[in-house]
């Protein structure tokens, strides 16, 4: 079965012309493509000035594409049709000083064509499942930073969108709200909405996300899904699939050299246990290393596998570099 | 609908929580307390005005004439006992025998008559206040009114008031003709119940009514229109940019709305906040006026549409600089940058155009190819035929002392009978001398001369006749002079040329105003005035009130005088006029006269009413011409022939008279609508000036072009004409929407005037003639452009605008 593609970028640019007299251009985006099919969580990284910002204002229609095309749920990027389906929750979410919290969720409710009876009956759930519940009469003028974004998640959701677009959504929140905010976009994914995240925090992206995109310079350097990102990396860069592993081991040390024969450049500790890091082809190796280890009489007490951590394959995709300040503007 | 209606829910919401309707609330609050102890009472009306007295020199009449009664008795004689002996001396001033002139024929008699009615009007109302002016033997068999007579039945006991009403209505019984009834009671302002101290506060209910339409829209527009306009766009400057801040707009901009309709409902949220601000100050105002004054003037609640679209003008502005800048501050600066443009442009298009408008010309003469104009303020120019420029002219030499800075302000002085004498190569006239600039009643007047040798510098001769009307041209060599009563004198052009002032002219300097002439210095002329002039007066003269409109035929030498409705023509016999009972043309009613062209066998007459008619000398003819012009009769001509004529009217447009198809045609000049002035010129052309002074030449044949013969426009015009004009008219006028109220004011109220009360007192903080004729809709279509214009200009922006 074809999966419904809630969101869909094809080739998508977006240039902008800079200077009063001396045009100059710059290209936020170039030749953006990619699917986010219903029901996923997908990632979309950069560094600064990166792009990701341009690309969920151009979904949104805050700002107009140069080039390509851009659909959610087939309606063009930006027409009423397509907003219609978007909940969107912007990065340094601010809410006019004079509501509260219900005349928030009244306000933005009628915005997004809601009747007031609906809003009266979604709005305590909604309190209720971001933790604003008690606190929802309040003004918003007195709320925290993780409160205002929680009530921006609130009114995201009020309309019951298919896409949820999060810019940021973590962003000033306290760990226990960050694990909430998961279970909450955790339950919206079983529910069938569409996750669009925008965020700086890697560890969150790769908990949460079932695939990622990385822009870098208004270019996509990276899309799929988390757990293949290293070894789409290797591939990428013709390196053979090795692992590091590392075991923590009790026995006599004179026999160790025994035990490590082969390998190249292994990292040794030795204290009340010996640890030893090292890398190996595959699981063969790797079991017949376990085998040689017992037969000269040491204990396994621990042993690890690493694999390549989505900041490792971020920070090895963007070289390091940062593009702060030809892009902050942009973001 | 639902999400725009939440934006202007959430417009008055923020304007609530910020407690502006707070701060409003407590403004119009402490003013409409300012209000409240504002009353009135009536009171029996007993104020006599200047406009009470609707025949001041038949009331001075018949006091002097009761002054010279042998019999003691009657109420005239009591009422002159009763007099001042200063107004007493006045009166008999005025009356005495050996004045030789009629009343109101003379400038210093009518000054002298006016000062006269002063302390007439002083003595009547000192004595209305007198308690112990009836004399019950005296007004024994006075008939008065119902009203009358019960104050007379209680007169003992009446209180001050009453007894002021009852002297009044004496004097109204005794001077039935000459003094304006009354209405029985009248108005006096009170706060905290008691009187306002100013007698000139005690009105008629007219007067409060004129009150009601005219000053207080008046006040409500400048005051507090203003005021409340300006804190109404302080307090919602943010409104705009606060929607525009990073994580608001966004917000916004990604929900299903149009972006159009989000700022448009934010403007309309703001307008909202204001019309309940409006709603709250002017009923409490109108209430006020009704419960407290008796004003149920339901066009003040037209103040509260109004307030709030002065607050829209304004508003389009103030949003969209907040829009595009995203600053209150700019926002506010703004709103009053614009404020300070529109009262910049009203303050200058009034300025100039009563510049322009006096500096235009009202009088073309054109002749033996020479062009002069007369502005308003008689203020003459001639071509200069080879520069095209308009030069000053006829202007007295002695002018020269005065500074020119004040020369251009002074008003010309007026002439009678510009003509051109070819033989001697010069104007001639009958000027006002220089001592009496300004004096509109002046009847006094030199012969001029003017040459172009003597860059047209006005020569001053003998006296012309006493009381002179008009001024002829005969090209035998003479002036004809008619004056006022009919007389008609003749100069002849030597003794002009002979004439030698003994010394210097006579007027030195400017002499006060209304000085008598007799008491100024002036040098004696070899011979007395009129030694000059033989007189050439028919026998019989006519009466004064015949003698409205004065035309001469050159070619025949024949004088028409129109007056009264009828026509007399006074024919030359060689040594004088006259005139017999055939030569009299009655029209079919009694019209006032405004212009009149005699030329051959034709008699034209432009009336009142608007109308024209023709007299066909010969066969006695009268015909009234069908005309389609609704505007009044400013001047016509006649072509040399007699044959056709043409008619300016007020509107400025040009009409051609055929008298042989009885037709009146609109002429197709160029500037119809501006022209200000047409000359006969020769047999060919006429000639016709517009307000930018430009003349012209068409053919009296078909009304075509056929030359030009001036210039260029000044630059102060040209500025007028193409910038401060049109600026002024596209440009919104919100200072000006009393206008619109006041218009409403009298709408409403004009059905139920009080025909018997005297017409109340107009002065009204109205403008000029200007300022009348401008619609008193056009602020409401300007302002309605400009907000449509701003408004589109800034959804414009923001729906290209990249966030």
């Amino acid at each position: 079965m074809i999966a419904n593609m809630a969101i869909r970028a094809e080739v998508l640019e977006k240039t902008y012309l800079e200077g009063l007299t001396r045009r100059k251009k710059f290209h936020a985006l170039r030749g953006i493509s990619l699917e986010v099919p219903e029901g996923e969580i997908f990632g979309l990284l950069g560094p600064n000035g990166a792009g990701k910002t341009t690309f969920i204002k151009i979904l949104l229609g805050i700002i107009r594409k140069s080039g390509g095309q851009a659909t959610v749920y087939d309606h063009p990027a930006g027409s009423r049709e397509a907003r219609r389906q978007i909940g969107y929750l912007p990065e340094q979410m601010r809410i006019p000083k004079h509501l509260t919290g219900v005349t928030a969720l009244e306000y933005y409710g009628a915005l997004n064509g809601l009747d007031s009876r609906e809003i009266r009956e979604r709005s305590p759930g909604l309190f209720e499942m971001v933790g604003l519940a008690g606190r929802e009469r309040d003004l918003a003028r007195k709320y925290s930073k993780g409160m205002v974004q929680r009530l921006g998640l609130a009114q995201a959701l009020l309309h019951r969108p298919r896409v949820l677009v999060l810019d940021e959504p973590t962003d000033g929140l306290d760990p226990q709200a960050r694990a909430g905010m998961r279970k909450v976009l955790e339950r919206l994914r079983d529910e069938g909405v569409t996750i669009f995240l925008n965020s700086h925090i890697l560890q969150e992206v790769e908990l949460i996300c079932d695939r990622v995109a990385i822009l870098h310079k208004g270019e996509m350097r990276y899309c799929g899904s988390v757990g293949d990102i290293g070894a789409r990396l290797r591939a990428e860069n013709g390196e053979q699939e090795t692992f590091e592993v590392e075991l923590k081991l009790q026995g006599k040390t004179d026999q160790l050299s025994r035990v490590l024969e082969g390998f190249s450049e292994p990292q040794v500790v030795q204290g009340a246990e010996i640890q030893v890091g090292l890398r190996v082809q595959d699981q063969v190796e790797l079991d017949r290393l376990v085998d040689r280890a017992r037969t000269h009489g040491f204990s396994l007490i621990h042993l690890q596998r690493n694999r390549v951590s989505l900041e490792d394959a971020f920070l090895s995709i963007v070289g390091g570099e940062t593009t702060e300040s030809e892009g902050a503007k942009l973001s | 609908m639902k999400a725009y209606l939440a934006v202007i829910k959430d417009a008055f919401r923020a304007a609530i929580a910020a407690k502006l309707l707070y701060v409003m609330l407590v403004l119009i609050t402490i003013f409409l307390a300012v209000l409240v102890p504002l009353s009135f009472r009536s009171i029996p009306s007993s104020r006599l005005r200047q406009l009470d007295i609707k025949r001041p020199f038949d009331l001075a009449t018949r006091l002097h004439e009761a002054s010279e009664s042998s019999l003691n008795g009657g109420y005239d004689a009591y009422i002159w006992s009763q007099l001042g002996e200063r107004t007493q001396e006045r009166v008999s001033e005025y009356f005495k025998p050996d004045s030789d002139a009629k009343p109101g024929e003379d400038f210093n008699r009518i000054n002298q008559g006016d000062r006269m009615n002063f302390f007439i009007l002083g003595d009547l109302q000192r004595l209305i206040k007198e308690p112990n002016f009836y004399d019950a033997e005296v007004f024994a068999d006075l008939e008065l009114e119902e009203e009358g007579k019960t104050l007379v039945a209680n007169v003992k006991n009446l209180q001050d008031e009453e007894a002021a009403r009852l002297n009044r209505l004496l004097l109204e019984a005794v001077f039935p003709l000459e003094l304006a009834k009354s209405p029985a009671t009248g108005v006096r302002f009170t706060y905290l119940g008691m009187d306002l101290p100013f007698d000139n506060l005690v009105v008629t209910q007219n007067e409060l009514r004129s009150f009601s339409n005219l000053t207080i829209p008046w006040i409500l527009d400048k005051l507090v229109l203003s005021i409340g306009v300006l804190v109404a766009i302080l307090f919602t400057a943010n409104m705009v940019p606060e929607m525009l801040e990073p994580g608001s707009l966004n917000l916004l901009l990604s929900k299903p709305i149009r972006r159009w309709g989000l700022f448009i409902s934010k403007y309309l949220g703001a307008c909202v906040f204001s019309f309940l601000n409006a709603c709250l100050l002017f009923i409490g105002i109108w209430l006020i006026l009704g419960l407290r004054l008796e004003i149920w003037n339901i066009a003040f609640l037209m103040c509260i549409p109004i307030y709030v679209f002065v607050f829209a003008i304004y508003y389009s502005v103030s949003a969209s600089v907040g829009l595009i800048f995203r600053s209150p501050i700019l926002s506010v600066i703004s709103a009053l940058l614009f404020w300070a443009f529109c009262f910049g442009i009203g303050v200058s298009y009034d300025l100039m155009s009563s510049v322009v408008e006096s500096g235009s010309p009202e009088k073309l003469v054109v002749d033996h190819g020479e062009y002069v104009k007369f502005d308003g303020e008689n203020r003459a120019a001639v071509l200069d035929r080879e520069s095209r420029e308009w030069g000053t002219a006829f202007q007295s030499p002695n002018m020269d002392e005065v500074p020119a800075f004040v020369r251009g302000l002074l008003p010309g002085s007026s002439i009678l009978g510009l003509v051109y004498d070819t033989a001697g190569e010069r104007f001639l006239g009958a000027q006002v001398p220089l001592r009496e600039l300004g004096n509109p009643f002046s009847t006094s007047r030199y012969v001029i001369t003017a040459t172009a040798k003597n860059d047209w510098l006005a020569e001053q001769k003998m006296k012309a006749p006493p009381l002179t009307r008009a001024v002829f041209y005969d090209e035998e060599g003479s002036l004809i002079f008619v004056t006022y009563s009919g007389k008609v004198y003749r100069l002849m052009l030597e003794e002009i040329d002979q004439f030698r002032p003994r010394t210097t002219p006579p007027e030195r300097r400017l002499a006060p105003r209304n000085q008598p002439e007799s008491s100024l210095k002036t040098d004696e002329e070899p011979r007395g005035t009129m030694d000059y002039y033989t007189d050439i007066s028919p026998d019989s003269l006519l009466a004064p009130e015949e003698i409205e409109l004065i035309g001469w035929d050159a070619a025949t030498k024949r004088l028409v005088f129109y007056g009264n409705g009828r026509l007399t023509l006074l024919k030359w016999d060689g040594n004088r006029y006259e005139w017999t009972s055939r030569d009299r043309y009655g029209l079919p009613r009694e019209i006032a006269g405004r212009s009149i062209a005699f030329r051959g066998d034709h008699v034209f007459i432009g009336v009142d009413e608007p109308s024209i008619f023709t007299v066909a000398l010969e066969s006695g003819v009268v015909t009234e011409l069908p005309w389609a012009s609704d505007a009044d009769v400013v001047s016509m001509v006649s072509a040399s022939d007699g044959s056709k004529a043409i008619v300016l009217d007020d509107a400025g447009i040009v009409w051609q008279i055929d008298p042989t198809a009885d037709v009146v045609k609109r002429v197709p000049v160029r500037s119809q609508g501006n022209v200000r002035g047409i000359s006969a010129g020769d047999a060919e052309t006429f000639w016709v000036i517009d307000k930018n002074s430009l003349v012209h030449a068409y053919r009296w044949s078909d009304g075509a072009y056929e030359k030009s013969a001036a210039g260029s426009m000044s630059l102060v015009q040209a500025l007028y004409n193409y910038g401060v004009q049109p600026l002024y008219w596209v440009s919104p006028k919100p200072g000006e929407f009393y206008r619109v109220v006041t218009h409403l004011a009298e709408l409403t109220t004009s059905r139920d005037t009080d025909e018997d009360e005297p017409e109340a007192n107009s002065d009204s903080p109205r403008g000029s003639r200007n300022e009348q004729d401008r619609s008193p809709w056009l602020p409401v279509w300007n302002g309605l452009a400009f907000i449509s214009v701003m408004l589109m200009l800034a959804v414009i922006y923001f729906e290209r605008q990249d966030f």
